[in-house]
């Protein structure tokens, strides 16, 4: 028995130093990109070496920077075509008023588990767009309540990114998950500026 | 020839899809974005329901075209030992996705 278990233990260091090892051999190769070495230092940055696309951590470590540079964190509430909100503002501050509550703008209706929230074509479908429903609400939410486009499509990197964090760092899909969402991003930041407009109702964002 | 044809077959590709689904898809049908089309307007008759099926059908027919007539053109030009299929193959297979961008921009929101 003390035999069994004495070798049993000497397998398993032994599969240790294997491991430890190969670790080690793998992050000195020349065939492995830099960055994952970086990876490796700071444990927040990630590399996709099969699209080469490194991924930055902002400096608080909650997220990414968007793929055109700019940290989600450091975009407020009102940044780029935001509603007016001066008379929201009360300048004798007697009545307590919350500055992002824009008036005339409807509250949103509630999220529903089971609609499409997302409405892409069906030629720009995502496979993990079922993980993406609640973002692309909220999405919906942030551009109906006029909250600075930016700031929307920021948060909606944001949100789509942590999504995608529930794959494994071990997990292809979670890399191909970031690339559909940077996809996505893209298309919300070019091509969505003729769609932010104020929420008519509290029907809305009604999903499909 | 042969890489020239890659290439612009290449372009067509990537410019086919920023136009599908960008231009197309998010820009004027509102994909990605709260602002879904009226009932009754031309916008929804383009993006919803059988016709807008029918119609992104045509969005990705445009797209493919866009990526496949270089290549062909490349292909006969070859064959031929002459650059006119190329240009003639890359003219014709970008006007569709092209006149799709345009009336991505042109059509009205309502």
């Amino acid at each position: 028995m003390c035999v069994s278990v004495g070798r049993i233990a000497a397998l398993v260091v032994a599969a240790l130093v294997v491991a430890a090892t190969a670790m080690v051999a793998v992050s000195v190769s020349p065939l492995v990109p830099t960055a994952s070495a970086y990876y490796l230092s700071n444990a927040c940055d990630e590399y996709d070496p099969q699209r080469a696309i490194y991924y930055q951590c902002v400096p608080d470590r909650s997220t990414f920077y968007t793929p055109d540079g700019v940290n989600p964190n450091a975009v407020w509430q009102g940044t780029e075509y935001t509603a007016s909100r001066t008379s929201t503002i009360d300048p004798l501050d007697t009545v307590s008023v919350n500055i992002y509550d824009v008036p005339g703008i409807p509250p949103p209706a509630p999220y529903v588990a089971g609609r499409d929230y997302c409405s892409n074509p069906w030629y720009g479908n995502s496979t993990y767009e079922g993980k993406w429903q609640y973002t692309c609400y909220r999405h919906d939410v942030c551009y109906g309540s006029q909250l600075g486009r930016k700031f929307c499509d920021v948060n909606f990197w944001k949100n789509m990114i942590s999504d995608c964090k529930s794959f494994g760092w071990y997990n292809p899909d979670r890399y191909a998950c970031y690339v559909d969402a940077r996809t996505w991003y893209y298309g919300a930041r070019w091509f969505g500026a003729d769609h932010y407009k104020p929420r008519k109702s509290s029907f809305e964002p009604a999903g499909t | 020839m042969k890489v020239t044809g890659f290439v612009l077959g290449l372009l067509g590709v990537l410019g086919g899809y920023v136009v599908a689904f960008g231009a197309w898809g998010i820009g004027y049908c509102g994909d990605l974005t709260p602002d879904s089309p009226a009932v009754g307007t031309l916008r929804s008759d383009l993006c919803r329901g059988t016709s807008g099926d029918l119609m992104s059908g045509v969005v990705v027919a445009a797209w493919l075209l866009a990526a496949a007539a270089p290549l062909l053109g490349a292909y006969y030009g070859l064959r031929k030992g002459t650059v006119w299929p190329l240009a003639a193959g890359t003219i014709v297979g970008a006007a569709p996705i092209v006149t799709i961008a345009i009336l991505a921009a042109a059509l009205p929101q309502g």
